[in-house]
This record gives structure tokens, C-alpha cells and sequence, in this order.
């Protein structure tokens, strides 16, 4: 038996620690805080859902010059997460996918007509282990790091690199679940995962910084997309409840086979 | 794709060479092709095209892909060129596009000492490769921290923003 955390009562059980993939988190580490989660059952699996797709946008006029998301596809390839804890206050999902995988899907991005950018959001739900998942408010959700060791590839996201956030207008809150596959853009209105439910404005001023993070194809400056490459996204999120104020950390890793 | 044409050549660790039509700058000594005139970077220059205007500095001569694009779809005064390399330049400024609006510098833009007063509406920041000791990020990031006081909005290779006006300094 594996303890994920041990606040809620009845509920600690290795089946809480193995969202979408099986896992095994480090022998004798306990989540005592809050923590993303895949579901929005109180004490669910520790996880999140991972939305990795190519899109564009539509720009329309005149008279009236409007623009919209195109369709999204998404990526093709992407392993089942193997869940784990790392620390108590931080979990992991870990994902594959092949080099050639990615490769072909950033040049079909390259080569479509409006020409594509690759993004990685996820949707989750967060869980409260310490007041019962009874939270008055979330004080912020921020990407803090976004970072591969790949010289091919280039992740780059506004938030975490420029304090610049993406948020819809009932962010934040504790389940933020729905995410689609339309492009993250100011003015556009979809179900875009932590970032919130709705139209997405540009902000400088919140807590938080949160934003989807983008994917560039670094080959055209002498780098190459390789087996081994790791893409690492990490996420924090702080929630204040019942006298508590708790801070989780989500890690998505993407490694290429 | 914009055309570029300039002659098959090498001048030490660079070379001009033409791919499937297409006008490329090799890096030799990583046997990579490090500038083409394709449409990934017509399209990885968005920012560029959509805010050049007024005074504009530009890291990184490549193989004058810019140049070409400027002068036949942009209104602007001038355009600054800092570029490290007197190789590339020997092999591509004497054949590439531009006219009296644009002058070149042979420096590093990241040692750069920027003359006292200097001022550009816009800088322009497409000088790393993928053998740069910094990471992509890293280099955004100096460029951003080092330029956002000479020019009004900043821009580098792939990012659709201007990064100038950001409340992060890392």
C-alpha cells in the first residue's frame, strides 16, 4: 500500500496514486497538500489532463476584420502518463512519444497553409487533502517553469518566462477540467483547462501566471530533435481553506523515444 | 520563398549553398543548415513583419532574408545589421538586398557596447544558433534585458510577442 496523503479521512489507497498510468510514487512519501488531479471526485487520482495540438487563426474581413481559432488536431503518439510523487507537495505526470512523432507533427504544423503553432495546456481539478477539498479561494495558479534540454526544440511560454497571463473570466478556480484544442489567444472563447472556462484577455496584473505553453521547431538554427530529449512543464497552484493555505506542484515531462 | 539569390560559396566555418532551390547558410563546423529561404522562416518572423516600422535594429545578418521583405513590403527609415561574423559577411552582403536605409555593424550583439543615445523603434533579435552556450530562453531573456532601454518594443526568432514590456527579469 502506498500513501498518497493521508488527510482525507478513509481515503488513502495506492489507487489514488496511479492517475491514467500506473506508477509508483517513492516509498514512503505522503502528498499532504494540494495537488492536481484528473477528476473532480474529492480524493481523486493525482494527475491532470494534457491537451497537445497544432492550430492557427483565422483572420476574416474586410469590412469587419475578425479573428477565430482554426481547428485543432491533436498530437498522435502521446503515451498513456505514468503518475508518481516526487515530493509532498509536488506530483509528476510523465508522458512518451517518439522523436520522429514529434518531428513530422511540427512540420505538418510548418507546412499547413496557415501555418501552425504546436501547444501544450492542461485541464485539472484541485484537490484540497487538508480541509476536506473545501477551498475558499485559490490564490494562484502559475506555470513556473518550462524548459527541454533538446537543441531542436524551443518551449516557450509568456507566462513563466514574461509574467504575461492568459485568463478567462472565472479563473481561478478549483476545477478547471474542460480544455479543448482552440488557439490560446486574447479575445477567444473556448474551455481552455487551468486557464479557465470563456473569452481569455491578456493580463500583467494577477497573482498568477498562467498561460499554454508553445512548442518551436529549433532544427532551422542547427539544433535536432532527438531520442532522449526531455520537455519538462511545471505548474504550482496555492489554495487557501478551513485555516489552510496549501501549495501543490504538477510536473508534465514528455520524454522522446 | 522571398527568393533570395546569392552564389554557392564557403569563407571558413560558413557557406552559401543552394538546397532544393532554396538559398541556405551552413554552419560547417555543425554541418547544419542555420538560415534558409523558406517559408518556416518567413513565418517564424511574423512579429518582425507586422511591427517594422520607424528605426529598427536586427541581430544576426544570416542570409539577408529580411532585407529583401523590408524594402519591398515596409515602410521604415532604417535598418541597423550587427553581425559577428566577417564571413558570412564576405559572403553575403555584397549580394544580398538593401539600399542606402541600411547599414552594418561587425559586432557580437550580445558584447555589443551600444553607443551612448542610440535609440531604435524597434529591435529585432535572430542572431542564435543552437551551438550558443545559452539556451534559447537564455538568449531571449539577455537580449530582452540588455536592449528593452534602446529600443521601444523587442522581438526575437519565433516569439509572436514583443517581449519588451514584461514584469519578469530573469
Amino acid at each position: 500500500m502506498i500513501t498518497l496523503y493521508n488527510a482525507i479521512a478513509g481515503s488513502c489507497a495506492e489507487d489514488e496514486a496511479n492517475a491514467g498510468g500506473g506508477g509508483t510514487p517513492p516509498a514512503g512519501t505522503t502528498l499532504n497538500q494540494l495537488y492536481f488531479s484528473d477528476s473532480a471526485t474529492n480524493g481523486a487520482n493525482a494527475g491532470c489532463i494534457i491537451s497537445f495540438f497544432r492550430n492557427h487563426t483565422i483572420n476574416s474581413g474586410p469590412p469587419n476584420f475578425t479573428s477565430t481559432s482554426g481547428v485543432g488536431t491533436n498530437i498522435v503518439g502521446l503515451s498513456a502518463p505514468t503518475v508518481t510523487v516526487v515530493n509532498s507537495s509536488t506530483t509528476k505526470s510523465a508522458y512518451t512519444i517518439s522523436a520522429t512523432a514529434l518531428s513530422n507533427f511540427l512540420i505538418a504544423a510548418q507546412q499547413h497553409p496557415q501555418f501552425e503553432t504546436a501547444y501544450i495546456g492542461i485541464g485539472a481539478f484541485l484537490q484540497f487533502p487538508n480541509n476536506s477539498n473545501t477551498i475558499s479561494s485559490i490564490n494562484s495558479i502559475r506555470v513556473t517553469n518550462a524548459n527541454t534540454n533538446s537543441s531542436g526544440l524551443f518551449l516557450f511560454n509568456p507566462a513563466q518566462l514574461f509574467g504575461q497571463s492568459l485568463e478567462a473570466p472565472n479563473f481561478p478556480q478549483q476545477n478547471l477540467l474542460a480544455i479543448g484544442n482552440d488557439t490560446p489567444r486574447a479575445g477567444f472563447t473556448s474551455n481552455w483547462g487551468i486557464l479557465g472556462v470563456g473569452q481569455i484577455t491578456h493580463t500583467f496584473t494577477s497573482n498568477s501566471a498562467v498561460d499554454y505553453t508553445m512548442l518551436f521547431d529549433n532544427t532551422l538554427r542547427g539544433g535536432t530533435i532527438s531520442a532522449g530529449d526531455v520537455l519538462t512543464i511545471e505548474y504550482e497552484a496555492e489554495a487557501s481553506g478551513g485555516g489552510f493555505i496549501e501549495v501543490g506542484n504538477h510536473i508534465i515531462e514528455i520524454t522522446l523515444t | 520563398m522571398l527568393g533570395i539569390n546569392i552564389p554557392e560559396n564557403q569563407m571558413g566555418n560558413w557557406k552559401i549553398e543552394i538546397d532544393n532551390g532554396e538559398c541556405s547558410l551552413v554552419k560547417v563546423s555543425m554541418n547544419q543548415s542555420i538560415m534558409k529561404d523558406c517559408r518556416y522562416e518567413y513565418d517564424t518572423h511574423k512579429w518582425l513583419w507586422e511591427n517594422a516600422t520607424g528605426d529598427i535594429l536586427v541581430a544576426g545578418l544570416g542570409i539577408g532574408f529580411l532585407n529583401k521583405e523590408l524594402i519591398d513590403n515596409h515602410n521604415f527609415n532604417s535598418v541597423t545589421i550587427i553581425e559577428n561574423s566577417q564571413d558570412v559577411i564576405d559572403l553575403v552582403w555584397p549580394y544580398c538586398a538593401r539600399d542606402s536605409r541600411f547599414t552594418l555593424i561587425k559586432e557580437d550583439i550580445e558584447t555589443w557596447n551600444v553607443p551612448a543615445g542610440s535609440h531604435w523603434d524597434i529591435g529585432w533579435f535572430d542572431s542564435w544558433i543552437s551551438d550558443n552556450p545559452l539556451s534559447y530562453t537564455g538568449y531571449i531573456s539577455a537580449m530582452r534585458n540588455k536592449y528593452s532601454s534602446y529600443c521601444d518594443k523587442v522581438g526575437a526568432w519565433c516569439i509572436p510577442y514583443d517581449i519588451s514590456n514584461s514584469l519578469v527579469s530573469s
